[in-house]
Order: structure tokens, then sequence, then C-alpha cells
């Protein structure tokens, strides 16, 4: 289709402010709810597991070079299964879309603006992903290596601010959980964020060279900088308030004070979480108009893009409060990703294989 | 040209969507909260909250009017905790807010019934901060609540006021007298302490005719003691000066205040730059808290009439490290007694590791035993202008 | 729910002038209309009141398999 790319620097940051963008800021509550003082090795397993994971996408990407997974289902599946795989990830992709946007809707309206009615965050942000989208890959990963340093800044301000209230003394009662309970009560945490980076097989095409090296250690940094947060809001917040907390990150910004003159850090926040959504939903956005368009083979994807917001918008009220949403997560997310990152490519590769072999047989044969 | 034109209007539609128009508030409509108190009505139950609205006309330098209340206290009884904010709506003619307070008092009363409900009401709400300073009174609410309070007109204020400055000059108040401590220790064996206020006469003067008298002191606002919570339950009390050397064991002051006696002169001394290490170790099956404390000290008063010298510093310092150390020691002494596991020691217990601690960890009053082992070390390094004291009559040796 | 249907009719005819008049593909179009009807239907259904669960479906599902 179109001749865009991107650098591995680029690639890099993506592939980082996807994972741990939205992540560091819902996950650290409940993995301590169930980890307590331990919570911060959670994510290290989860990371391993991830970058296991990554490695098979790599495979199947370097088996089909220049192709996107939707390109490879068909490709090794034949038109008709293939074709059924490929509108499974394309629900996924706008599955993923509509979570992400109800993220933001929940935050946004029960921390900052509650009067405000949901579609109207939904909207805005899917107006401005959806002019992303048209504009291509190209933009989204200069803007996002844009608020990347925003967001960092921005994040590490706020770190630094909040460390006057740390206190080692929460950290009593560590090493001391049990591993296999907390595995499985903290399993969500191998489908979001790890799993779910599944994406970039849409994107692998486009980035030139040393994919492999920038993947996998994106997946390295975004697994420390969890494990990290997590750490920081233990110590900050302590196990108690941060274990019921629902966004204990956003208490923590709320309760920074330096002096009577930095205080009331929430909104700030607040940003660095848009910036990160609006990364990471134009990402989910753009592989399910570009597996719609590489699909169908449509050759503009403006008429697709905007048909797209009226659907997830609509999608994204399917959940009435912020506990279902945490509810799905929590029970059925891991099994659901795990069929499109693991089971489905696995498949692939396999099919593959096979197909390899049979090609050489007949090859040696005739 | 007409491109340019085509993206002005688009911008104008997109400024049309923006959100703010819901959540917009002018400060005109805003009752502003500057301080709450909540208790209950013994007789029905209800749940009886004191908003303190600040009165900004008070404030405006230009408006002329003397004599306006700085503050006006509404007072909202409804049968639950949620009811109070919506129920503000039938008395007050502005919408509340309540966003920027920073003080919350609640009776002894409510506090010893537990603040469970309170806890968990305030940390669900979104735009409220816990880490707001909660006051226990025993005095009556309703008169806390009205009390003006001169120099400082908003009394939330002053009482966040009157917490940094006693813990600046005595350490008496622990800083962590936030709302959020107190969750803290919500699920914990370690006990808070919050600063009790008290009014100082039985009848506040409720009109501003309070500011035109120069006596202060008159039905004013004072800190009184320190109330303990187990919890969320209030169990006792304990003084303002016994609540210091609390929070000197805690290492959670950075100034500390000791009068010490040496040849029955009395000299006063602060302590400064106060260091706590603390540490949990057994010996024959007896845990064993140990804490030690290095703080500098500064001379305020010495009514001694030698010449200060290495030797009487150094006897100084002792005094004051004897002293300190009898004084703490007591009140470690007086709180095992009491049951109160003040310093957390029960869960200190529980996180511990190896065999010699499981015979300890099988015994659930094992923190009933815990012996305390303090050092205290401290040197004087601000001695004050006069190092050798005028001594008057005393001089001639009559 | 009346202007939203009014303004639903509107934006398709639009869409549809637009694309019909700079000749796209047969494909495209109808791509597009589906997505469209889809996320109208979408719409209704919260309107009437019966909103559409993505999730609870997929929740379903998983349930169903026993995973």
């Amino acid at each position: 289709m179109e001749n865009n790319s991107m650098t591995v620097w680029q690639f890099f940051v993506l592939t980082l402010s996807f994972l741990a963008g939205t992540s560091f800021f819902f996950l650290p509550g409940g993995l301590i709810a169930v980890a307590k003082q331990d919570a911060w090795m959670v994510p290290l397993w989860a990371g391993a597991a991830g970058v296991m994971a990554a490695l098979i996408w790599l495979k199947l990407a370097r088996q089909h070079p220049g192709l996107s997974i939707i390109q490879i289902c068909t490709k090794v599946a034949g038109k008709p299964i293939g074709g059924l795989f490929a509108i499974m990830y394309i629900s996924y992709f706008i599955q993923l879309s509509v979570f992400i946007t109800r993220n933001v809707g929940d935050f946004m309206k029960q921390t900052l603006m509650p009067i405000t009615p949901l579609t109207m965050f939904h909207v805005m942000l899917l107006v401005i992903s959806a002019y992303a989208v048209v504009k291509g890959i190209d933009t989204i990963a200069r803007s996002s290596e844009l608020l990347f340093i925003i967001m960092a800044i921005t994040f590490v301000l706020i770190f630094c601010m909040a460390l006057v209230a740390w206190d080692w003394s929460r950290f009593q009662g560590s090493f001391r959980m049990n591993v296999w309970e907390t595995l499985k009560e903290t399993r969500y945490i191998f489908g979001f964020p790890f799993l779910e980076a599944l994406v970039f097989l849409m994107l692998f095409p486009f980035v030139q060279s040393k994919v492999k090296r920038s993947f996998i250690l994106a997946i390295v940094v975004a697994t420390l900088l969890l494990s990290v947060t997590t750490f920081f809001t233990i110590g900050v917040l302590g196990v108690p308030r941060a274990s019921h907390d629902t966004y204990p990150l956003f208490v923590i910004a709320q309760e920074v004070h330096v002096g009577t003159f930095f205080e009331h850090l929430e909104s700030t926040i607040a940003l660095i979480l848009l910036a990160a959504i609006f990364i990471k939903l134009s990402i989910a956005y753009y592989c399910s108009v570009l597996g719609l368009c590489q699909l169908f083979r449509i050759s503009s994807r403006l008429w697709v893009t905007l048909a797209l917001i009226l659907l997830i918008s609509g999608l994204s009220l399917g959940y009435d409060n912020v506990v279902e949403n945490i509810e799905f997560s929590q029970r059925y997310d891991f099994e659901y990703t795990l069929l499109y990152s693991v089971f489905i490519p696995c498949l692939l590769l396999f099919v593959t294989w096979i197909r390899k072999k049979v090609k050489r047989r007949e090859g040696t044969a005739s | 040209m007409r491109s340019v034109f085509r993206k002005l209007a688009l911008a104008g539609i997109v400024l049309c969507t923006l959100t703010g128009c819901w959540d917009r508030t002018e400060i005109n409509e805003l009752a502003i909260v500057g301080l709450v108190g909540s208790e209950e009505n013994a007789d029905t139950g209800n749940t009886i909250v004191y908003y303190q609205i600040v009165n900004p006309a008070a404030f405006a330098h230009d408006s002329g009017r003397g004599g306006t209340s700085p503050v006006y206290t509404y007072k909202i009884e409804g049968k639950s905790r949620g009811e109070m904010g919506q129920k503000s709506a039938e008395s007050l003619p502005r919408r509340l807010f309540t966003d920027h307070y920073q003080t919350h008092i609640v009776t002894e009363k409510l506090a010893s019934k537990g603040l469970r409900p309170f806890l968990n009401f305030y940390e669900r709400q979104y735009n409220r901060r816990s880490s707001l300073l909660l006051f226990v009174t025993d005095s009556k609410l309703s008169d806390v609540l009205m009390t003006y309070t001169p120099l400082e007109q908003l009394p939330g204020r002053t009482l966040r006021s009157l917490v940094y400055n006693t813990n600046r000059a005595t350490g008496r108040i622990s800083m962590k007298s936030r709302v959020k401590d107190l969750v803290d220790n919500m699920e914990s064996s370690t006990y808070t302490v919050l600063p009790i206020i008290s009014l100082r006469d039985d009848k506040p003067i409720l009109t501003t005719k309070r500011f035109e008298t120069i006596e202060a002191n008159r039905s004013n606002l004072i800190l009184s003691g320190a109330a303990v919570f187990k919890q969320d339950r209030m169990i006792g009390k304990i003084g303002l000066r016994e609540n210091g050397y609390y929070n000197l064991l805690k290492g959670e002051t950075n100034s500390f205040f000791q009068s010490i006696k040496l040849d029955s002169l009395s000299i006063d001394l602060s302590a400064n730059k106060i260091k706590v290490q603390q540490s949990l170790t057994q010996t024959d099956g007896v845990p064993v808290w140990n804490v030690r404390i290095t703080a500098n000290l500064a001379i305020h008063n010495n009514e001694q009439t030698e010449k200060l010298s290495w030797e009487n510093l150094s006897r100084i310092t002792e005094q004051f490290n004897q002293e300190v150390s009898e004084t703490a020691g007591g009140l470690f002494q007086k709180s095992l007694k009491k049951e109160w596991d003040l310093f957390g020691l029960a869960d200190k217990i529980k996180y511990k590791r190896g065999g010699a601690w499981k015979a300890i960890q099988g015994n659930k009053d094992a923190w009933k035993e815990t012996k305390l082992k303090l050092t205290v070390t401290s040197s004087v390094n601000d001695v004050g202008e006069i190092i050798d004291p005028y001594k008057g009559g005393l001089s001639n040796g009559k | 729910m009346i202007w939203f249907i009014f303004m639903f009719i509107i934006m398709l005819g639009g869409i549809l002038t637009i694309m019909i008049r700079s000749r796209t593909a047969a494909r495209e179009i109808v791509l597009v209309t589906s997505l469209l009807l889809l996320g109208f239907a979408d719409w209704i259904s919260i309107f009437m009141n019966h909103k559409f669960k993505s999730s609870k479906i997929i929740a379903i599902l998983i349930d169903w398999v026993g995973l």
C-alpha cells in the first residue's frame, strides 16, 4: 500500500508507549491487592513471558517478510479459513480500541469531569486518533516520539515530587508470597499489556531494520518500568491504600505536596495518561483500519476510518461502569488474548512449516 | 484562501465541542468549604455535618463592609453520610465545593465508635484528598465549629498552622496526622495518633465583635492532647508532652523539646536533626526493640551560673540523654501496660524470619513482653549568644 | 434519538454521494456502508436500552469453550 516506514528509534518508542503507557496507570493497584509487598515482582515474570511470545511473532514475521498478520493469514491458510482468521484479528483490534477508548472515558469521567457525558470523551479522542490514522503510521510514530518525551519528563517530575512520602517500612513483610496462587490471580497481566503487543504483527513490515532487537528491548524496558512503578506505588502509597484505590497513581499525584505551591498535580497525571492513551488507541485503531484495507484490498483509509468512529464509540458504551471493565480484564482477558497471541500464530507457523516441507519434497521429487 | 477559511470553520466547529462546558465551575457559584466537622446525633443516630464556608466578601479589601463574618457555618443533619453533600442544596445558596478543604474535625464520641464508615466514604470521593488533617475534639462540636479565630481568620487554616507550628517547635504533634495516615493503619496492628482540639472556654463568642477584643485567649481553639486510634477506633488519649516522646521514638519528628534539671537548676534544650534507627532483635525468646536516637541540641535557657565548658556541656548532654531515655521508657512501659501497641510491635514480630522467631510468633501476646533498649546520644551545637552567664548577686559568692 | 437517526441519514447520504462521485471501488463502498450500518445498529441498541456488550459475548464464549 503506502510507502511509509519507521526508524528503529520510532519503533522502539511506539512499542514502549504501547506497552507501558496505560498499564503503569491501571495495573499496580490490582497487582498490589493480590501480591501485597511483592507485587513489583509480578511484571518481571510477565515480561519474560512477553519476550517469549514476541519471539514467536518475530519468527512468524521472519518467515513471511514484508507481510502483516492479515496477509500472512490469507497467504498461509488460504482465502476462506485465512479470511476468517483475518476477520477475527480485525475484530480483536476493534475490541482493543473499544477497550482503550472506554478506559479513558471512565478515568476522565470519574476523576476530573464527572458531569461531562462519556461519549464526549470517546468521540473527541477517536476523532483525533482517526486523524492520525488517516495520516498514516509515519504520523503516529512521529507524534509518539514527541509525546513520549513529554510523558517521560512529566512522569519523572511527579515521581520525584512524590518521593517525599517514601517510607521503607511499607515494605515490611515482603518476600512471602505464594507464587502459584499469585501467578493465577494476576494472570491478566500477561494479556494486558504484554500479549496485547501482538498488534505489532501488523507493523513489523514498516520497520526497516533491527526489528527484533528494538522490539525485545522495548518489552524489557516496559517490564522494568512497570515493575519500578509498582515498587514506587508501594513505597509511596503503601499496600493498604494502593490495594483499595482504583487509580493509585492518581491518588499519589493528588496528594503531592511540595511546600504549599506544588499541589493538585492530578491534572498533570491525567495529561500523561491522555497522551499514552492517544498513542495506544492510534496504534490499535490503525491496525484495525489497515487490516480491513488489506483484507478487502482498499487503497484509501479515509472512509473506513471515519466509519469506524461510529462503531467504536458505540461499542465502548458497552460497559456500565469501570467494575465491569476490570472484571472482564481480570477474568477473561488472559484467555482471550492467548488465542490471538499464541494459539493462532503457532498454528500459522506450523502450517507454514508443513507447506515448506511439502514444497521441498515436491522440489526434490521433480 | 479558501482552504484557510475551511480550516478556520473546522476549528470553530471543533471548539464548540470542547468538553469544558459541562464541567465548568464559576467561582461565584461555589460555597468553598474551609473546615468540616462531623458527629452523630445521640438520640436519633443521624449524622450531623457542619460545613464552614469561606465568605469571600469578608476578604475583599474595597468592600467597605466591616464586621462581615469571614466564615459561615452550616449545620446539616441527615440519615446517612452520603446524603449530606446532596442535602446541603436545601440550605446552601451555592454549590458545595469540598475539593480544597484541608481540615476535618470529628467528635470524640464518633471516633470511639469507629471511623470506618467515614474513612470509606472519604476515600471513595475522587475530589477529596486524603492528605487533609484530621482532628478529634473533646468539646462540643457545634461550639468548636462556631469559634472565631483571631489573627488567622479562617479556622481551618488556623488549625493547620497549629499543627505545623507545634511540630516545628516541640515535635509534640506529628505531621502524620492526616486521614491517609489513619487509613494506612486500617489493616495493621500499628496505632495512629491524631491531635485533639479543644475550646478554651465553655461558650464561643458568636459575632465578629470577637475580633474587637484584645483577649485573644478567650474562647479560642487550642491543641490539648492526642487521641490514640487502634485501626479506625479511638481507644484513649495521651498528653501532648507524652505524644512528643511517642513521636521521638517513632522517628516522626524533626524537633523535640526537653527541660532538664542539673543540680536542681533547669536547662531548656531543644533537639534538632534527630535521627532514629530502629530494629527488632530477640534475646532468650524475648523480643527486644532497639532504638538509637542521635540529636543535636540547642540551649534556649540555662539557669546555671557557671561558664559553659567542655565538662559542663558533657554533663548537660548526659543528663539530657538520661532523662529522655527514662521518660520515653516510661511511655513505652505505660503503653505495654495499657496493652496499646503504639509502635506496631506485633506487626514487626509477625514479619520476622528465622527459627528463633517461630516460638515468639506462636505466642500472640509476645509483643507485650517486648523490652525497649533505648540509646540516646546527643551533642550541643548551639549554645546561644551567652557562654558566660551574668551572675548578679551570685558572683561574689553571696 | 430522532436527531441521531436524522444526522446519520444525512451523513450516510453525504458519504455515499462523495464516494460515488469520486468513483471509488464498489468493494470499498460496500465495506464502508456496512461498517456504518453496524455502528448505527449498535447506537440504536444503546438508545433502545439493550446495550450490545461485546465483552460479555467474549466472556460467554470463553466460558462455553471452557478455558
